[in-house]
Parts: C-alpha cells; sequence; structure tokens
C-alpha cells in the first residue's frame, strides 16, 4: 500500500505542479535556513579528536595573580595557557605517553624560486610528539627525530599548501628551505588537515587555518622568534629582553598530553599538585589545587568555542522553519480541499477515513523530502556565504549526519505540517461531493 | 438484503431546519431491481446516501444484508461499502488522473486483494464492459458512455452483493443510455440487487419495482398510479 | 472592497485565520530578535572610530635577517609610500585598530603602589610617529601631537610598550585615569614597573583593537617606534575614492638584507603577526 500511496502522490504532484511547487519551496526556504544555521552550530560544536577525547588533555596550572583568578566567573580555573618556565617543568615528566608545549611563532620564507616574492607564514614550535598525540597525518616522510627535541637541529615539517606553493606538491623530504634567513630541512609533509575548531589552540580564534609550518621547539632560544598568539601577563615585571620575557609570568604556552590509563591520569594529577605547591614553597604564586587536565570536549567548552549569536540564530531560523510550514499548512489545505472529489469517490468506494489521512501524509512527506532536497541545496549556497563572511576554511561543514538531519527534519517538518489539513480532508463527509463533479 | 424502517434524517443550519427523510421504510430483496422515482428535493438522494452508508440517520433502524448497520464505525462502514456495495454516480465520478486500470483499481486496493488477484479482477469487469482494450486510457480520452461503462466496471469488480446508481444515465444520450440500461439488466439477472434513483418514468418502468418518494416519504406507487390514471381518464372523458 | 462578506467568511473557518495570526506572532518574534541583533551591531559599527576611516589603508612589512634596520627601512618605506600618487599621508603605528589583535595594558596617574594597584586603568596602546595623527585623521582637543624629534627607537628593548617620553592619550582614557574632564596635558602617565612618560596632547576619540571590548576608547599612543616585534604597520590615508585601487595593488620588493611585503588593507581581521600582551 506504501507504494501505492507514493505513486498516487507522484501523480498528485503532477496535476498540481504549482501548488506543489510552491509547498516545496517554502519548505526548502525553510529548511535551507535552518541546516545553514544547524549545520553552522554542528561545526562550531564538532569535536575535531572524538577518537582520542578520552586520552587527550589540555593541562594548565594556576600561577597566576594571587590577588584575582584569570576567569572572574570561573575562579576555580587556572589561566588559558601557560608561562614558558612552567611548560619546561612540565615537559620534563616522564608520566605521558606524549606530551609537548607548542605556540605559535611567524617565519618569513624565501622561496629559491627568485620569481616567488617571500611570504610571511604562520608557524607552530613544538615536540615530535605533537603529530603522534593528536594523529596528524603525513603525506610525506614524518615527524623530526626525537633528538630535534634535545639539541638544536634545522629541521622542518611542511603543511601540504605550503608544500603546493614552494615545491608544486611533490614529495620535499630531505630539501630544504629559508626561513627568516636560515635553512630547514624538510623532513615531513602533512596531508590536508583542517581540525576545526582547532581545539589545540582556540586563543586567536577557534577556526584558524592550521600552521604552514612546523618547528622544534627546542630552537626557540637560538632562533628567538616573532612570536604569534594571546600574551596575557599579570605581573608588574620588566620585560625588556627575550630572557626577561621568558622568566616571567606571562602566559602564552598551549600544553597537551595524552594519558593513557587511569593510572597514569592519577599519577600526572598528583605530579601537578606536586609541582604547584613546590611552585608555591619557594615563594611562586601559585594555587596548588587549581591545575587543570581537560579532555578536548571539556576543553572547547570552557573556551566558549560556541557563540552564543550562533545559538540564537539556530533558534530564529528553527522559527523562521515554523513560519514556512505554517504556510505550508495553508498551501495543504488548499490542496486537499481542492482534491474532495476524488477523495469523497475513494470513501464511496471504501476507503475508511485512516486510508485516506494515510495518504495525505504519505503526500506530504514525500513533497518535504523533495523540499528537504532543495532545502539542502539552499543550505549549501548560504554555508558557502558563512565561510566567506567568517572565513572558515578547509573542511566542509556539511557532512553526513548533516544531511541526514536535513532530511529527516524535511519530512517530519511536513508530516507535522500536514496532520491538520489532513484531519480535515479525512472528515469531509462524501456524499456532498459525488452528486456532481 | 434491504430493509429501513422509520429512518429520519434532518439537516440542521444556523437557521432552518430541513426534515429530508422522515419516517422513510423500505424494504428490498435480494435480486430486485428497485427503481426510487420522485421529484428533486423529495429525498431520493438522501436515501441513497444513506442506504449506501455515505451518511448517517437520525432515527429510525436499517438492516443491510441482514446486519444492523445503525451503530457501526468508520472503519467498519468502509468494509461495507467496499466488500458489499457498488456505486454508479450520475457524473461517472471517475478519478481523472488514474487510467482505466487505476479506476478500476481503486476499491480492489482498499479490499485488500493480492495483485493477481486485482489483475484478473478488472481485466474480467473491463472486458465484461467492453473496455478492455483500452485499459491505459484516460477518462478524459473516452465518451461519456464508455465512461459510465467504467465506472460500472469499478462497481462490480469487488462483485458486489448490491449496486446503487444515482441517476446513472443522466449525463447521456439515449443511445448510450440504452447502452448502460442494458448493462444494469444484464447485472441483475446474474443476482445482483439494483436500486437506481432516476427521475426519468420510461428507466424506471424497466425496474421490476418502482418505489416514488415525495417529501421525504414513500407514498404507495400503485395509489400514485392510479391516481395518475384517473386524471388521464378524467382529461380523456372530458 | 466589501470587507464585511471576507470577515463572515473568516469568522466561518477559523483555520485560515488562525494559521495567518501564528504566521505574523512568529514572523514578529523573528523580526524582533533580529532586530535587536542588528541593532547591537550598528551601534558598535557607528561609534565614533576618531579616525578617517573612509580614506585608510593600512599595509605591513616584516623585517628579518642579521642587517636588517627598522629606521631606515621606516624612513625609505614612508618616503616611497608619499611618493605613490593619491597617498595624502603615511605614517608609522604599531598594530591596526579595530582589526581583533593589538596591545593592552594597565597605565597609572602616579607611581604604582604594590603589585595590585587599584588606580591602574587600561588602556589599548600603540607605538605611532609625528605623521600618525595627520595619517589617522585624529583631532586633538588639548596639547598638541609629537614633533619628529621627539620620536624614540631603542633597538634593544624588545619589551612591549617600553615607555617613550612622551604620550597622547584619547579623552576616555584621561577621563577613566585622572578623573571626568581634567586637563592632563603635561602630566605624568606611569606603567605597572613605574616608568613614567609625559602627557603632550589629548584626542577627541580613537579605537582599540577589539571591537567588543568595554574601554575600546580608552587609548594610548606612544612616541616610539617599537623593537617588539618585526612587524611594522603603516597607516596610509589616501585621497577619496582611491583606497579601493590602492587596496587592489600588492607591491614586494626583495633585497639581500631586507624584504618587506605589503599585505594590504585588511581593517579588521587578525593579522597573522601580532601579538597581545595584555594585563589583566
Amino acid at each position: 500500500m506504501f507504494a501505492y500511496y507514493l505513486r498516487l502522490a507522484l501523480l498528485s504532484i503532477r496535476r498540481n505542479p504549482v501548488l506543489s511547487g510552491l509547498m516545496m519551496a517554502a519548505i526548502a526556504v525553510g529548511i535551507g535556513a535552518f541546516m545553514t544555521m544547524l549545520s553552522v552550530h554542528h561545526f562550531m560544536s564538532g569535536n575535531p579528536i572524538w577518537w582520542k577525547n578520552d586520552v587527550l588533555y589540555a593541562v594548565g596550572v594556576d600561577t597566576w595573580n594571587p590577588n584575582e583568578t584569570y576567569y572572574q566567573s570561573r575562579p576555580e580555573l587556572p589561566p588559558q595557557q601557560l608561562t614558558y618556565r612552567d611548560a619546561k617543568a612540565l615537559q620534563a615528566s616522564d608520566i605521558p605517553t606524549y606530551k609537548a608545549y607548542m605556540f605559535n611563532v611567524v617565519g618569513v620564507f624565501q622561496p629559491e624560486n627568485e620569481e616567488i616574492a617571500p611570504f610571511i607564514e604562520r608557524g607552530r614550535m613544538t615536540f615530535n610528539d605533537f603529530f603522534a598525540m593528536f594523529d596528524v597525518p603525513f603525506e610525506y616522510g614524518g615527524a623530526w627525530g626525537e633528538q630535534a627535541d634535545r639539541r638544536d637541529e634545522f629541521v622542518v615539517v611542511l603543511s601540504r599548501e605550503i608544500n603546493d606553493k614552494l615545491f608544486g606538491g611533490e614529495n620535499s623530504v630531505g630539501k630544504r628551505v629559508v626561513i627568516d634567513g636560515r635553512e630547514f630541512m624538510v623532513t615531513g609533509v602533512l596531508k590536508e588537515w583542517h581540525p576545526a575548531p582547532k581545539f589545540y589552540d582556540v586563543t586567536t580564534g577557534a577556526f584558524q587555518e592550521p600552521e604552514a609550518f612546523y618547528l622544534p621547539a627546542q630552537l626557540y632560544e637560538t632562533l628567538q622568534p616573532d612570536r604569534s598568539g594571546n600574551t596575557n601577563c599579570w605581573k608588574p615585571e620588566n620585560l625588556d629582553s627575550f630572557q626577561a620575557f621568558n622568566n616571567s609570568e606571562c602566559t602564552w604556552i598551549q600544553y597537551w598530553v595524552q594519558l593513557d590509563t587511569r593510572e597514569q591520569q592519577q599519577r600526572y594529577a598528583d605530579f601537578l599538585h606536586a609541582y604547584l605547591q613546590e611552585q608555591a614553597s619557594v615563594g611562586r604564586s601559585a594555587r596548588p589545587d587549581q591545575y587543570l587536565m581537560a579532555t578536548p570536549e571539556e576543553w572547547l567548552e570552557i573556551n566558549e568555542v560556541v557563540a552564543d549569536d550562533n545559538r540564537v540564530l539556530v533558534g530564529l531560523s528553527f522559527l523562521f522553519l515554523i513560519v514556512c510550514l505554517l504556510n505550508t499548512v495553508g498551501l495543504l489545505l488548499a490542496k486537499f480541499l481542492g482534491r474532495a472529489g476524488d477523495i469523497s469517490v475513494r470513501r464511496a468506494l471504501g476507503a475508511s477515513r485512516l486510508d485516506i489521512f494515510r495518504q495525505q501524509l504519505i503526500e506530504c512527506g514525500f513533497i518535504g523530502l523533495l523540499g528537504g532536497i532543495a532545502g539542502l541545496g539552499l543550505a549549501g549556497v548560504g554555508l558557502m556565504v558563512v565561510r566567506k563572511m567568517y572565513r572558515f576554511e578547509g573542511s566542509s561543514m556539511m557532512d553526513g549526519e548533516m544531511i541526514l538531519v536535513a532530511f529527516i527534519t524535511a519530512v517530519l517538518a511536513s508530516i507535522a505540517a500536514g496532520l491538520w489539513p489532513a484531519w480535515q480532508i479525512c472528515r469531509v463527509p462524501p456524499a456532498g461531493y459525488l452528486k456532481t463533479q | 438484503m434491504l430493509k429501513m424502517q422509520n429512518i429520519s434524517k434532518v439537516y440542521r443550519t444556523d437557521l432552518v431546519q430541513t426534515h429530508a427523510l422522515r419516517d422513510f421504510s423500505l424494504e428490498v430483496a435480494e435480486g430486485e431491481f428497485v427503481a426510487v422515482t420522485g421529484p428533486s428535493g423529495s429525498g431520493k438522494t438522501t436515501f441513497l446516501n444513506i442506504a449506501g452508508l455515505l451518511e448517517d440517520f437520525d432515527g429510525g433502524s436499517y438492516l443491510l444484508d441482514g446486519e444492523d448497520v445503525s451503530n457501526l464505525n468508520d472503519n467498519q462502514r468502509s468494509k461495507i461499502r467496499n466488500a458489499k456495495i457498488g456505486f454508479i454516480f450520475q457524473g461517472f465520478n471517475l478519478i481523472p488522473d488514474l487510467n482505466l486500470w487505476d479506476n478500476v483499481d481503486v476499491p480492489l486496493r482498499y479490499r485488500g486483494f493480492s495483485a493477481a488477484e486485482r489483475s484478473k479482477r478488472i481485466k474480467e469487469a473491463l472486458e465484461m464492459v467492453g473496455l478492455g482494450s483500452r485499459m491505459k486510457h484516460l477518462p478524459s480520452q473516452l465518451s461519456g458512455g464508455q465512461q459510465q461503462r467504467v465506472a460500472i466496471a469499478r462497481a462490480l469488480a469487488g462483485t458486489p452483493r448490491l449496486i446503487m446508481a444515482d441517476e446513472p444515465t443522466g449525463n447521456l444520450d439515449s443511445l448510450m443510455a440504452r447502452q448502460v440500461m442494458e448493462l444494469l439488466e444484464n447485472i441483475n439477472e446474474q443476482g445482483t440487487t439494483i436500486i437506481m434513483v432516476t427521475h426519468d418514468p420510461e428507466l424506471a418502468r424497466r425496474a421490476h419495482r418502482n418505489v416514488h418518494v415525495m417529501d421525504g416519504q414513500v407514498t404507495d406507487f400503485t395509489e400514485f398510479e392510479r391516481a395518475a390514471n384517473k386524471r388521464e381518464r378524467d382529461a380523456l372523458g372530458g | 472592497m466589501e470587507i464585511r462578506p471576507i470577515l463572515s467568511a473568516m469568522l466561518r473557518s477559523k483555520t485560515g485565520p488562525v494559521l495567518i495570526a501564528l504566521q505574523i506572532a512568529i514572523t514578529l518574534a523573528i523580526v524582533v530578535n533580529s532586530a535587536f541583533i542588528i541593532n547591537q551591531r550598528l551601534e558598535h559599527m557607528h561609534r565614533l572610530t576618531g579616525m578617517d576611516h573612509e580614506n585608510l589603508v593600512f599595509a605591513r612589512s616584516y623585517g628579518f635577517g642579521p642587517n636588517h634596520d627598522t629606521l631606515a627601512t621606516i624612513r625609505e618605506d614612508i618616503d616611497a609610500l608619499l611618493a605613490m600618487p593619491g597617498v595624502r599621508n603615511a605614517a608609522y603605528i604599531s598594530g591596526i585598530p579595530l582589526s581583533g589583535s593589538g596591545s593592552n595594558s594597565g597605565f597609572l596617574p602616579h607611581p604604582p603602589e604594590g603589585e595590585n594597584d587599584p588606580d591602574s586603568t587600561n588602556a589599548n596602546y600603540y607605538n605611532g610617529d609625528h605623521r600618525l595623527a595627520e595619517a589617522l585623521g585624529l583631532k586633538i582637543i588639548e596639547g598638541r601631537w609629537f614633533h619628529p624629534e621627539e620620536i624614540e627607537f631603542d633597538p634593544t628593548d624588545t619589551s612591549y610598550g617600553a615607555m617613550p617620553k612622551v604620550v597622547v592619550v584619547t579623552r576616555a582614557w584621561a577621563d577613566a585615569a585622572f578623573g571626568e574632564g581634567e586637563p592632563v596635558v603635561d602630566r605624568l602617565v606611569y606603567d605597572s614597573i613605574g616608568r613614567s612618560a609625559r602627557i603632550i596632547g589629548v584626542i577627541e576619540h580613537m579605537q582599540g583593537a577589539w571591537v567588543n571590548w568595554d574601554e575600546l576608547d580608552q587609548v594610548i599612543i606612544l612616541g616610539n617606534i617599537s623593537a617588539a616585534h618585526s612587524v611594522i604597520t603603516y597607516a596610509i590615508n589616501v585621497e577619496p575614492g582611491q583606497k579601493e585601487t590602492r587596496r587592489s595593488r600588492r607591491s614586494c620588493r626583495r633585497s639581500t638584507a631586507t624584504a618587506w611585503c605589503s599585505a594590504c588593507a585588511r581593517t579588521r581581521t587578525t593579522s597573522p603577526a601580532a601579538t597581545t600582551p595584555t594585563a589583566r
């Protein structure tokens, strides 16, 4: 019977192309707006490293101002980033499976090819563990060797985009690139990698593109690069030299560890606590109970990656979808009442009210499905605009899950819109429409 | 087959109450061919709608095929309509965007027959009305008489015990009307009870029995005829 | 038009009016909410920036290499910019206002007492040169702007916000730090470690880096060139109508000692090379 009703629905759409078209358009516009906003929300609230959510931890220790907490609204949290001293101290622990501090720098590339002008790129200084910890995919080569984390080696990992630009996408492992006037040897080239949100560093925008190149953090003091990112200081102190800054209480470094077992996690928590106690005992401002081990999901939540605006927009677009559905209800009423004759004939020939009700709802669902397809197209256009406006680069925001949600929403919404008209039409007394046609 | 006793039906609007039927009683035996006549507004269509379970009634009792139908729910009534009653309308009431095959298919679908059974019945019914070769045509491609024959095929496909025909020839010219009438007579001869509403006295005369409805009541037909004959004689004699 | 038949038809069937009423109600809810959001944004957009943003273009240059000479680069670049047709003025500034990237720190009207002096008043600060007021189109309401010889440069001091001898402040900051309407010219301003500078002028309006920040209007311009970062920003004031053509032109120069690329005007985006030290 379902197939029969579907065929009837098709016939009915063919018979009433304008009304059916309007209905589909109404649903498409509603679904388009709603899915655009929902996809943005879904994209923003995604966890790009969900499969390691229970073993990765963003680490924070509170060596902030003794007179006020870093977050006014959440005093129990340590600062978002670490000081250089704390980062170096934590890096000495051998409890984590992987551990890496990291920060942004900028560097000027001078291509060998004189035709290409020098260009500025954002890079990240970190450790060999960064790549294994975050499952960063490599196209060519791999991370630098562990020895480069202990003594200066001028090695670099390139993003796919920068490798395309410098080497036309060829395997550049072992080749040399010049950054800020120094030669570096390429050890690896990444595959396309656009974690969104950029969970490991949300300080300069959670949806920024990943860095163009990666250098061993070991080289920081040798290179004295231009840092990029967010630096927060609380202590009045003289910062007039590179050394002074590094010894300061300014926080500017992100820190992540991988702790695979419950036992490791407990030991690491104890380690952080002991570290803060020790710092307090030597006279530094430190709150021993204020350390943080946040999973990627918790970290994104703490940093309020999903904007409130976005939630409001999802709500508004849902209301808009309802307006579109109310329009559809009106159109459906018109359409169904126009078909009272046919319905009455069916009733006379033995269709019960329930049969008619089912037939109408299946037709609504079918129209909803078609409207949903068109709506997905509109949402695609909407997302393109959003991407342009907000400069969300890289990965597409509409994934399989969202497409499924779009279809289900479209079909359920149009069935909901059809309930009242279908109820009306199946209650029409058939006798009145049979005498004349 | 059908037994109505003291049926009444009142239509109410905000302003007026109309008694469409009052104390309406009628009995039709199995295999009969009954013509119901009467002037327009006399209640004969209301009678047909109630008899065909398309409308409720307000008072009285109605036994259809021995079953009291006054307290059935919509689903049960639909099932009875589907299985026991075939409808033929003045305006044919074919569904315009379905071809002949699919039109005849409609009652069979709701009956829940298998595809093979439906197919067999549709072919038989359309062949019986002489349209077996035009199954893929749309109603609009047929003449009025052909359309009514399709409607008859549709009414017959489910092998009902009772056919309700409402002015079945009202929209047809006399040649076509005769063909349709012959078809109905054939059906009746095969044992199907037919109740036909008409205002055409010539058609009515071809039925086994005539029932005259006036002001929502059955008036005794013989008396009516006697009165009519008397008027005729008076006129001749005068 | 006959109203009565419409009304009576509406009274008879309730569905239509209910549908319409619902639609109107929800549409109204959407419109009101959107209007509120848009209004908020418009308020931000229409705040006085104090700058001639219609005709402002920003360019950035990044110097590197052992022989990089910041002062010489700035001088050459500004000379080159001023020589371009359609350019009315060009000046050095350490960051782009309203770009979402900048520096902010607490400054005081007296030497700081202890680590948490409650009189510390936040300010977005920029380093700027003697041409900056004209290039940005700032309105000086008290005192004066920097003279060329007052602009300092210490290549060894890589701190952000190294204190110069002279500064210019916005009226908003002066009000917050010294009190409403207080005359501040020739008074001293202190940073958190007690280094001081003399206020030589007050500007009517200027805005800092973060659009959504409450203290956006509290700005201090430091009369020196910063050695804290290799990125140099130029504020370029062009003749009306020239902005779009200037924006589309990208020029890059290459030499053995220095290279500079202009990343052209992106007045409202995060620049790649800027850092934001803030004292909270």
